[in-house]
């Protein structure tokens, strides 16, 4: 009886814990025909983000905005405006996120804000591509 | 004298009330004026109390919605002060009289502030 407790307590105790994943998330804005010139987007899901770059596009290729304090808490906020004459239009990665992912479940991606050069709002679409998973 | 040994028996019929007997045509006197108000329902006021703190916390959440700045305001006032045009005291987040790049900044760090 002493040995079936021993191997169980011993099983519990080397069975493989869930394995923490790397993985980036790139998050593209399509602003269509307009220029994009200011954008805030919010995303959530199930992962401690360690990492937050720019994007793909001169203007945007500075780490965006965001608050140190909640990059464990697996919702972030980003944003990041510029002040050239002439920001790209169409689909532009705009930042990448490396996260730890802890856990199973999706992503959500939400834009919060969006202006175009003149200061107009307007609500392009945005996505979030996971990619480049890493063990 | 010891406490212990104190006989209250003294006390008996000055602080015990006497029974009284009602009569029971005063009884259903006393009840028929009192129906009225036993019919109220006490939970009356509970809807009107739900709808005063629904909106008494919608009221909260806009006012703490429309308090907090987003990247489209920081970029107006980034753009404003580019250009050299007068800004509105009222995006003075620093509180320093007037308004400048650390004043972009800071609504910027609002803006992305997460609260949980």
């Amino acid at each position: 009886m002493k040995a079936i407790l021993v191997a169980v307590a011993l099983a519990a105790f080397v069975a493989p814990q869930e394995e923490a994943r790397f993985a980036t998330l790139d998050i593209f804005v399509d602003a269509g025909a307009r220029a994009l010139a200011a954008w805030q987007i919010e995303v959530e899901g199930p992962a401690e983000i360690v990492g937050v770059e720019g994007g793909e596009a001169v203007v945007w290729r500075e780490a965006p905005q965001y608050d140190p304090e909640a990059l464990a808490g697996g919702r972030l906020i980003v944003a990041a405006f510029t002040l050239e004459d002439a920001p790209p239009a169409g689909t532009i990665r705009v930042a990448r996120l490396h996260v730890m992912e802890t856990g199973k479940g999706e992503y959500t991606v939400r834009l919060m804000a969006a202006a175009d050069v003149g200061g107009a709002r307007f609500r392009p679409e945005v996505r979030l591509v996971r990619r480049g998973v890493e063990k | 004298m010891a406490i212990e040994a104190m006989d209250d028996s003294f006390l008996e019929g000055r602080i015990r009330a006497p029974r009284v007997d009602v009569p029971p045509e005063v009884d259903r006197r006393i009840l028929a004026a009192a129906a009225p108000l036993l019919r109220r329902r006490p939970w009356r006021f509970a809807l009107p109390l739900a709808a005063a703190v629904l909106l008494a916390v919608g009221v909260m959440f806009l006012t703490r919605r429309a308090d907090r700045p987003d990247v489209v305001d920081a970029f107006r006032v980034a753009r404003m002060l580019k250009a050299g045009q007068a800004v509105s005291r009222s995006y003075d987040q620093t509180g320093d009289g007037r308004v400048d790049e650390r004043d972009v900044e800071a609504m910027m760090r609002r803006a992305v502030k997460v609260t949980r």
